[in-house]
């Protein structure tokens, strides 16, 4: 049995009847599953049923940290949300940082499960093992942080940690989402399924401690750690200091920083004005998450214009493509205000700034005219209306309400061909990285769970050229479904069931990643796992992801691509003339599949395949 | 030929600005590229490019042409052509 890391306890809130109650966490969960999405997943697959409406009480949140957070390990102060996404109709889960998950096991809980729907804006206050439910009255209808003030003041507790949502949630927009302090659950839209349930925030304190199961393997685990760090050419010497904006130039000279709603990348490479030295000259300050050395966060100040005096904490890489290269602006005061205002209104900052430019595509092609923009002169690069159409899209105003659940649902409704400029896989919104210069992103984006997620379908070594476990050619082909595997296995047992932080892997322990987590694994809760056994965990999570997306009736044909993607090449910059053709993305699909254990044709993990992972009941499930 | 440098990060700060326009002899390599950057901007370069001890490239440091990581063209043989773009990036990471 586990002896430390984990409380032993999961939480269970009804809403629809104000009533929780505690469950003990089986060792057998902890050990199949880990925490974080592991533990998310499993009991969406085991508790939603298929065909559920996302935005109706039947819906479940998930809120898990995992073993490591609050027990000193460093990067750890993280947890996965996951419920079923309104925005993909697939697996929603998104990661989120800051004080709130480490606040969670203060409190004693590995696990929060939120069930039903409050007959009135509400919102739940948890103090260690004391939960009550407090009428959202004065909550409703505000921003973020005055949402999380109003709770801390009503509480009389400065120091309660606070989860909630923005208008965008209270209007059900698909693509809002919560925000805790100034850290998003940013992704797939399950801000709206919070508002749907008329849960405004989660508000937790706790006062316990997290038990360390050998306190002297637990240093000898945590000076490695350390020693990695420290080890790291990018971790201290650069990226403490640029954090994710320096991301920026680094894409913009390989000639995949997608511009102009993906039709100008490597012609339209604003860099000068967005990049790491611009950004450099708003920060004034630094922020870090619970127990991270690293303090990535930057705090910015917009100086010009109407921005001026604008605080937010980032923008990181995500947002400087979204709310610049993406939307045509090339100077960093406009992002900074965006920014600021998306995490105000909890809207998610990379899916409401691809739609945006989305809808600024078909303006420029006639497709929107300004009758349907409600006047707004929506040409790229005008960052007056790209302000304007966020506040609209948080309250469903105008042109606000059609763009409000993503480009996907937009671009069926405008009609006229509008598909397919909307950049999204399964209705997410595409990340910042042109896949047709990155090919194995191209396949993770393609094949990951949630749809075009940046935390998904990264493949580091292509866009860093870190030779681990092997180099890789960018251009290719060939190879890139074994990456791809290796990458998400890896990814997720590490970064989304741990959690940790996904700097961790990329810079400090690519080539002991699941050594480390295993060292620390026995270290904090006292279970023994070997390397491969970390790893297997990352598989088992992504086979019950994908039989979870299979009962909702995905298939094969839903692992594709915007057809842009498959169809123009680069026209400029270092990745010019690249491009994945519909063959390319078959021949890697074919690879990835056979790989997986999946059938070739349908994507289907096969029996056996399911029970070696000890998911024989998914199989039943699936009627394998 | 003149060929184009594109340089980011403390390797750009190094050199001045982020597109550098050089002029080599026609049939240079990315080797003679480097030895023109080391007798250019000399000590500077070490941090950023090269290990001071051995000379030599420094880990992670990726080297382009026209895009693509020379380990995948010919290595410092490879041949440099008037108007290449050759991109030299430092270790970066983070999404």
């Amino acid at each position: 049995m586990y002896s430390g890391g984990y409380a032993g306890k999961i939480l269970r809130i009804n809403l629809s009847n104000k009533t929780s109650r505690e469950e003990p966490l089986a060792e057998e969960m902890a050990r199949d599953f880990i925490g974080g999405a592991g533990f998310g997943i499993k009991h969406l697959f085991d508790e939603v049923r298929p065909g559920i409406d996302p935005l109706g009480p039947d819906n479940k949140l998930v809120f898990a940290p995992g073993p490591f957070t609050g027990a000193g390990v460093p990067c750890a102060s993280r947890m996965a949300v996951t419920g079923k996404s309104p925005l993909t109709g697939a697996v929603g889960m998104a990661l989120s940082g800051g004080e709130f998950p480490t606040e969670m096991k203060f409190a004693g809980w590995d696990a929060i499960i939120i069930e039903g729907k409050a007959d009135k804006p509400t919102y739940v206050a948890i103090t260690g093992k004391v939960v009550r439910f407090h009428d959202a009255d004065c909550s409703w209808g505000t921003l973020t942080s005055d949402c999380q003030q109003i709770i801390k003041n009503e509480l009389r507790d400065q120091n309660v940690r606070v989860c909630c949502i923005g208008p965008a949630g209270e209007h059900l927009s698909k693509i809002a989402c919560m925000i805790n302090e100034r850290r998003a659950v940013g992704r797939k839209g399950l801000g709206a399924v919070m508002g749907s349930k008329n849960l405004k925030a989660i508000a937790i304190r706790g006062t316990d401690s997290v038990a360390i199961a050998s306190q002297e393997k637990f240093k000898i685990a945590h000076a490695a750690m350390l020693k990695a760090f420290k080890d790291s050419p990018v971790l201290y010497p650069e990226f403490s200091h640029h954090g994710t904006p320096m991301v920026t130039d680094l894409t913009g000279a390989m000639g995949v920083l997608p511009a102009k709603n993906w039709s100008a990348t490597g012609e339209f490479v604003p860099v000068e004005g967005i990049g790491k030295d611009a950004q450099a000259t708003r920060k004034v300050g630094k922020e870090h998450c619970h127990d991270c050395p690293v303090a990535c966060s930057q705090l910015k100040v917009a100086k010009t214009g109407e921005y001026a005096g604008i605080l937010t904490e980032g923008p990181d890489f995500e947002t400087v493509y979204s709310f610049g290269s993406g939307v045509g602006i090339d100077e960093v005061d406009p992002i900074i205000a965006a920014d600021r205002l998306a995490d105000e209104l909890g809207l998610d900052s990379i899916s409401s700034g691809v739609t945006i430019s989305f809808a600024m595509e078909l303006f420029e092609k006639g497709i929107l005219t300004l009758d349907e923009t409600d006047g707004i002169d929506l040409r790229f690069g005008n960052d007056e209306a790209m302000m304007k159409v966020l506040r609209k899209m948080a309250f469903r105003d105008g042109l606000g309400d059609l763009l409000a659940d993503g480009s996907l649902a937009a671009a069926k409704r405008i009609g006229k061909g509008a598909e397919k400029y909307a950049m999204q896989i399964k209705g997410l919104e595409l990340p910042g990285y042109d896949v047709r210069g990155l090919k194995a992103h191209g396949l993770g984006f393609a094949t990951s769970y949630t749809g075009a997620d940046h935390c998904r379908g990264y493949a580091f070594q292509e866009v860093f050229g870190v030779p681990i476990p092997w180099e890789v050619d960018r251009f290719a082909i060939e190879g890139k479904g074994k990456l791809t595997i290796w990458n998400q296995d890896i990814r997720t047992v590490t970064l989304d069931c741990a959690p940790m932080c996904a700097f961790l892997l990329d810079m400090a322990v690519p080539a002991t990643a699941c050594q480390n987590m295993a060292r620390l694994m026995e270290a904090v809760t006292g279970l023994s796992f070997t390397p491969e056994e970390i790893q297997k965990v990352g598989e088992r999570v992504n086979n019950l992801a994908k039989a979870f997306n299979l009962r909702e009736g995905f298939t094969r044909a839903d692992d594709t691509l915007p057809e842009r993607l498959m169809n123009e090449p680069l026209k400029a910059g270092a990745s010019k003339g690249q491009v994945i053709s519909r063959e390319d993305l078959d021949t890697m699909l074919d690879e990835y599949y056979s790989l997986r254990g999946w059938d070739i044709k349908t994507g289907m993990p096969t029996r056996a395949k399911l029970t070696d992972l000890g998911l024989a009941y998914v199989a039943d499930a699936l009627r394998l | 030929m003149k060929i184009t440098l594109h340089t980011i990060m403390g390797l750009k700060d190094v050199i001045g600005q982020r597109l550098t326009e050089i002029d080599l002899p026609q049939r240079s390599t990315i080797a003679d590229f480097l030895t023109y950057m080391r007798e250019r901007w000399g000590d500077k370069l070490s941090t950023n490019l090269f290990d001071p001890a051995s000379g030599d490239v420094l880990p992670y440091v990726r080297i382009m042409v026209n895009g693509q990581t020379i380990n995948y063209l010919k290595g410092m043989e490879t041949l440099l052509e008037e108007g290449d773009e050759v991109v030299i990036l430092p270790p970066v990471s983070g999404g």
